[in-house]
């Protein structure tokens, strides 16, 4: 299992961080219900302030995807970026690391977590192509 | 709010201008504005001045509004830098509009400047991907080509929009700007032309993105005492307004900012989509350009490849989009372009557009966006300005 600094704790349910467990934290609202990522200070839908942190899950579909070309060189280009779509109703950014598969928008992924690039080690979440159930 | 009318206009050469700092760019706008206006430099009485790259670009990081009206003669006077990402010419606009429609001044500059070329590629990405969120994407190797890369493969999936309807935006922009004078790119591409260009961020290609530029632009608002005699080349500010996005689990087909600011425009301005003659908007990528159609209201949503196809928004068609040649073609100096937008309006409007002239135009549309934050417009600026004097 990776260990280390990661590169937003924000991200990272706190209790599960503390046992090197990295779970996605959603924010939910005390008042309305909302469910947001990353966690905020205040609730997007009704300002609410009371948001407590929830699990989320470690699977989804890719909602859209690129592969950049023309990029920051410490990603080693081309590299893929994408958008994931969470059970929980969450469409959440990520770096994708497609292996040796080709992506495709709806094809099903799965949460990994490895350090962010060759330059900085600092671990965080990605998703990579899962098995079709 | 008491009629503001745009009375004078100006724009530098757009592309790669060695030699000559932001301030002083931004003086030869300022200048080149009020002898259009037939103004002097004692008649303003307020300036912004929009600019995103300040200090990176350009060694001016701060006060550049000050630096550049110095240059023109014009100090003293209260000036602010402002700044939205790629809408801070427009959010400079809106300023001075404000500021006049308000009755707190009766003449305003809106200037805009950039002066970004000259970087090495990773500084240019840095730059850019500071209108992202630096506390995620933009720590993730985002760059505004990926954001927008995305969105057409979504659009695509979900509207069936073909590589070459995309591609088709960069064609009709580049022709256009060949009737611009001061456009950055002279030249003709063909839709073969972009798909063989080097990927940048698949699906898009290299002649899908609009480049850096450097350049200047301005515009003199009145109202009040100073709009009492105008001449037929004033043209109204109908609206000028500004939104900002929603950002969550965003769709990437649409952009929140630009649906709420259009429907605010048009409700300001008493205007419909139908109604607008010439529009000229944010086409920092090819793919952007026919959203911007969608939540413009000139076709409906996902329809945006069929609008390009048909030729609508070509300058002969119906509804031309971007006959400068958009920020593809005319250039994009990040500051200058939402002046850049007004130039070519107040233009067209009063008929002095030459070889690209709009026949009849009557209302003419700006739409000019700024930073993305996870996936959807930071900013959206959209000005509606309509031709005719009569208060």
């Amino acid at each position: 299992m990776a260990t280390g600094a990661v590169l937003n704790s924000k991200w990272f349910l706190s209790d599960d961080l503390r046992l090197g467990v990295y779970t996605l934290a959603g924010g939910k609202c005390g008042s309305c219900g909302g469910l947001w990522f990353p966690v905020r200070m205040a609730c997007p839908s009704c300002g609410g302030t009371l948001i407590t942190e929830v699990p989320l899950s470690d699977s989804g579909r890719l909602y859209t995807f690129t592969w950049i070309h023309a990029g920051f060189q410490a990603f080693g280009p081309p590299y893929a970026i994408g958008y994931v779509d969470l059970p929980e109703g969450l469409r959440v950014f990520s770096l994708i690391k497609p292996g040796s598969r080709d992506l495709r928008v709806g094809m099903p992924v799965k949460m990994i977590i490895e350090p962010l690039n060759a330059e900085d080690g600092r671990l965080t979440y990605k998703f990579a192509p899962a098995e079709e159930s | 709010m008491r009629p503001v009318w745009v009375v004078g206009v100006s724009h530098t050469d757009f592309g790669v201008l060695k030699d000559i700092e932001a301030g002083a760019l931004g003086a030869r706008a300022a200048i080149d504005a009020l002898a259009d206006a037939g103004l002097t430099q004692r008649d303003i009485q307020v300036a912004y001045c929009g600019n995103a790259t300040g200090g990176i670009g350009d060694p001016q990081a701060n006060v550049l509004g000050q630096i550049a009206l110095r240059q023109a003669g014009i100090a003293g006077i209260p000036v602010m830098r402002v700044e939205n990402a790629c809408s801070s010419g427009s959010c400079a606009f809106r300023e001075s509009y404000m500021a006049v429609g308000s009755g707190m001044y009766d003449v305003a500059l809106a200037l805009g400047v950039e002066k970004m070329t000259g970087l090495g590629r990773d500084q240019t990405f840095d730059l850019l991907r500071r209108g992202s969120d630096t506390t995620l994407e933009g720590l993730m190797g985002i760059t505004f080509p990926g954001v927008f890369a995305m969105a057409a493969v979504r659009h695509m999936a979900q509207f069936g929009t073909t590589r070459e309807q995309i591609a088709r935006v960069a064609v009709k922009n580049h022709r256009n700007a060949v009737r611009n004078p001061h456009a950055h790119f002279h030249k003709e591409i063909s839709v073969a032309d972009v798909l063989a260009s080097p990927l940048v961020a698949e699906p898009l290609n290299l002649y899908d993105c609009c480049p850096t530029s450097d350049g200047a632009a301005a515009a003199i608002l009145v109202g009040g005492a100073a709009a009492r005699r105008l001449s037929r080349r004033a043209v109204r500010v109908a609206a000028s307004v500004l939104a900002s996005g929603t950002y969550e689990n965003p769709d990437l087909v649409s952009f929140q900012a630009s649906v709420r600011g259009a429907r605010e425009a048009y409700e300001r301005a008493g205007v419909s989509p139908g109604d607008v003659d010439l529009a000229e908007v944010h086409d920092c990528f090819t793919i952007a350009e026919i959203i911007h159609y969608e939540d413009l209201g000139l076709c409906a949503k996902g329809e945006g490849g069929g609008l390009i196809d048909s030729g609508a928004t070509e300058i002969g068609g119906p509804i031309p989009v971007n006959p400068s040649g958009g920020l593809k073609a005319k250039g994009h100096p990040v500051g200058a372009t939402g002046i850049s937008q007004i130039y070519e309006v107040v233009t067209q409007l009063r008929g002095e557009a030459g070889e690209r002239q709009v026949q009849g135009a009557r209302v003419g549309l700006t739409h000019c966006m700024g930073g993305f934050i996870n996936g959807d417009g930071a900013s959206c600026a959209i000005n509606i300005l309509i031709k005719g004097v009569g208060h």
